[in-house]
């Protein structure tokens, strides 16, 4: 396939080595470096490394502050890089988080919308099943490598690596680096990032309602944080070859 | 304060040369009166003391022949702030390492630390500007005193100099339990000759005759020079005369980097690109290092074990590592630097660049790994042969000299058919060859061979120890340099500072 146009969703978070959780479950973003959401980082790698002559958009939702990740993005060999930041997005949820950002994605017609399969400070992993099911697309997640010349995806299902046809458009969360990737700027597209811009789109460019984003727009609200300590489970398989005798099988589980 | 007898493979009787030692026992002072007491002790009883610092140093400086270890680890904390002119300074304890030094300075994390003088903390808090501590011994984890002990430089000494040049102060025991504060800029010398009064101490006493050699990175032997200030006496002195408690070193004014690594297709090419580098007024870098592709050979190995270390391309290639000011120039910085890589045959695209702390962190494991897994090569062969120690190189030479040099090395190594990988401080033509040993055999040809390379070096106007001393190990080569005179002018020298010649024995001379 050529000539694809990709979109990479990048999320600045805080130094997960640095950043502490308050007393109320709050992370506590002051004054911890932030950096690009390691996820998200793997999603562009898997743009960047299969770029061939596609374009490739680097995208983030945040505070001004997120530039720097779109600044990294672009050293990073990204073609342009887009925040969608504004007073008016503050306080969203994955829901109207996933609205924003696809409000801003409609309008720009891409083939394909890279994502990291969690971002290390939320951890829901909603966003981009969100996304997929706004735009219309396909959604391929837990993704470990792509193949844009084949049009193959390669998703881990725990047990089993599944290959698939990919079907555009489509959006795929990664959750692997690619093979062999480069884990530095080179030379050249850190040059080439010096002098590109990035392009803020606000509120007034989505044409979205008040109601559909930030705060408003949320249907969740986080009361608290706390660790869970999974209790042991044993997991038991049964092997689902021929459905009904599996079917049974669970079912007599389940009525003990 | 804590004392015990250390067991035959303790930590307190080896550095990183890997040259084992004994001792009879190791003591760890909590503060500096313990310090004092301590070697007064040994001073009555004519016990030789050996200082331990972090024992990061690669000359056996820090291991003990008999006698007692006195370890510095608990004087580890940094004292205050001082201003100085424009800038700000630091006391520290001698234990405080470069990395802790380095971030506490650079994160403003100052709580708790004294005014050296009025109100410095507070201006300093204030202050828009950055700070650091610039000298930068590659091992972030040796001491400041350590640092000033063996004048320590590095890769950022091309830009700033080595320690030398940022302290301005120190307190240092003698042997005797006497302690002076010495200031720079308030005692120097009549010609060689010192006579001071220094914090109630009458000195003096004769320098060496000979010159020390400035036009190089120099770390061979005690520092002479006519009119020298007492300070000098000190620095570089190998802990030989005595024992820094305290020092007060400057910060430099912070400003952003971008570091590189220039990948080029082979040996030759690289030191080309080096040399249109590195007085290029418009590049101007402020770090420039070597990595022969034997080097590049060795980290791809390493990077095969540790994914976290970058890989460097699959091709065979030699590498250039510089690091320029990151500002409004950048863009033209790169255009020059791209020309003179293609110029030399390299491509910019296959080559990196990084500016934010995790890019250069990662960058600096990957140039940091060829040393140390030469160090942890050499340790794991050590349970198997015992004698076997680390065999690098450290010898400077001057700007005209270093092809020739670069050249000699290569012929003199091969025609011994040692394995060997060339990288480092080329800015200031002083790379290190580490040179890789399989059996006691390559031992022996590679003391030979590099008895034959320090004599090079010192003929072609070099020094036989840039940056890491002289120490035990390299005592031959500063005899090389000063004959036997110069080695008895340092003798007296010592007797004068410590007449029972127990600091430190064996070090610089024997
Ligand atoms: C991987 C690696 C890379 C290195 N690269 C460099 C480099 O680029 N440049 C460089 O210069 N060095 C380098 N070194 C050598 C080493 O880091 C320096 O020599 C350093 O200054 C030693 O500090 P330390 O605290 O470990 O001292 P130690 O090793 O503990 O002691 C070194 C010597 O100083 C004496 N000493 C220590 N503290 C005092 C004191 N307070 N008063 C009097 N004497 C004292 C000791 O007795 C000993 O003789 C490297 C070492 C390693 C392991």
């Amino acid at each position: 396939m050529s000539d694809l146009r990709i979109a990479v969703m990048v999320k600045q978070v805080p130094d997960p080595n640095l950043v502490e959780i308050s007393e109320d479950g709050r992370l506590m973003r002051e004054n911890v470096p932030s950096m690009i959401d390691p996820f998200g980082k793997m999603a562009l790698q898997h743009a960047i490394t299969n770029k061939c002559q596609h374009h490739v958009d680097a995208i983030s939702m945040g505070p001004m502050q997120a530039q720097d990740v779109l600044r990294k993005s672009l050293e990073f060999g990204a073609d342009d890089a887009y925040l969608i930041s504004g007073r008016e997005f503050a306080g969203a949820d994955t829901i109207a988080t996933a609205r924003t950002m696809a409000a801003f994605l409609s309008m720009r017609d891409y083939d394909l919308v890279f994502c990291g399969m969690q971002a290390t400070d939320g951890d829901t992993a909603q966003v981009p099943s969100e996304l997929a099911v706004f735009l219309g697309f396909n959604i391929y997640s837990y993704a470990t490598s792509i193949d844009l010349e084949n049009m193959t995806v390669t998703q881990s299902y725990e047990r089993a690596d599944v290959v698939s046809k990919l079907s555009l458009p489509a959006v795929i969360t990664f959750m692997r680096p690619p093979h062999g990737c480069v884990q530095i700027p080179s030379m050249t597209d850190y040059v080439s990032a010096l002098k590109k811009e990035i392009k803020v789109v606000g509120f007034a460019d989505l044409g979205i309602r008040m109601c559909d984003t930030g705060a408003k727009g949320s249907r969740t609200k986080v009361k608290s944080v706390s660790t869970i300590i999974p209790k042991k489970k044993s997991t038991e398989f049964i092997d689902g070859a021929d459905t009904v005798s599996a079917a049974s099988a669970i079912m007599k589980e389940v009525k003990g | 304060m804590q004392r015990f007898t250390p067991d035959p493979d303790s930590p307190y009787t080896i550095d990183e040369c890997k040259i084992r030692g004994r001792a009879d026992s190791v003591s760890v002072p909590d503060d500096e009166e313990e310090l004092r007491s301590e070697i007064e002790r040994c001073f009555s009883s004519k016990t030789p003391v050996t200082i331990n610092a972090m024992r990061t140093g690669l000359c056996g400086g820090g291991v003990p022949d008999g006698g007692e270890v006195i370890s510095l680890e608990r004087l580890d904390r940094i004292i205050g702030i001082g201003r100085k002119e424009d800038g700000y300074f630091v006391r520290v304890q001698p234990c405080v390492t470069v990395r802790t030094l380095r971030d506490t300075m650079l994160m403003k994390h100052i709580d708790g630390l004294k005014d050296v003088t009025e109100g410095a903390c507070d201006s300093f808090l204030k202050d828009q500007r950055k700070f650091f501590y610039p000298v930068d011994p590659t091992e972030m984890d040796s001491s400041i005193g350590g640092n000033i002990a063996a004048n320590s430089s590095g890769p950022r000494t091309f830009k700033y100099g080595p320690t030398r040049d940022w302290v301005i102060s120190i307190k240092v025991i003698f042997s005797d339990g006497r302690t002076v504060r010495i200031d720079r800029g308030k005692h120097f010398a009549s010609g060689k000759h010192f006579s001071a009064d220094v914090d109630g101490i009458h000195l003096e006493f004769d320098m060496p005759s000979y010159d020390f050699n400035t036009n190089v990175k120099n770390a061979g032997g005690l520092y002479s020079k006519d009119d020298m200030d007492l300070i000098d006496v000190f620095i570089g002195s190998e802990g030989i005369l005595g024992v820094i408690c305290e020092a007060d070193v400057l910060l430099a004014e912070w400003h952003p980097l971008i570091s590189n690594i220039a990948f080029m297709p082979d040996d030759t090419s690289a030191l080309s690109l080096i040399k249109d580098v590195r007085h290029d007024p418009i590049i101007a870098p402020e770090f420039l290092e070597y990595f022969d592709s034997g080097s590049i050979d060795l980290i791809r190995r390493v990077s095969d074990s540790d994914p976290t270390i970058l890989r460097p391309p699959e091709e065979r290639c030699s590498a250039v590592f510089l690091d320029m000011a990151l500002d409004d120039t950048i863009a033209d910085r790169y255009d020059r630097l791209f020309d003179l890589i293609r110029k030399n045959g390299g491509d910019p695209s296959k080559s990196w660049a990084g500016h934010d702390q995790d890019d250069r962190g990662r960058m600096f494991e990957f140039r940091h790994s060829v040393p140390k897994s030469i160090f942890e090569y050499v340790a794991s062969l050590k349970e198997e042969m015992p004698a076997l120690n680390k065999m690098g190189t450290d010898m400077s030479v001057p700007e005209d000299k270093s092809d020739e040099m670069m050249a000699f090395y290569r012929e003199t190594l091969d025609s011994f058919g040692l394995e060997y990988v060339i990288f480092g401080h080329l800015g200031n033509f002083h790379p290190h060859v580490e040179i890789i040993l399989k059996d006691l055999e390559d031992l022996r040809k590679a003391r030979e061979a590099y008895a034959i390379l320090a004599q090079k070096a010192v003929d072609l106007g070099g020094s036989p120890s840039a940056e890491h001393g002289i120490g035990k190990l390299k005592r031959d080569y500063i005899r090389m340099m000063y004959g036997e005179k110069g080695i008895e002018e340092i003798r007296s020298l010592k007797r004068y500072f410590d007449p029972e010649m127990i600091l430190n024995r064996g070090d610089m001379i024997e």
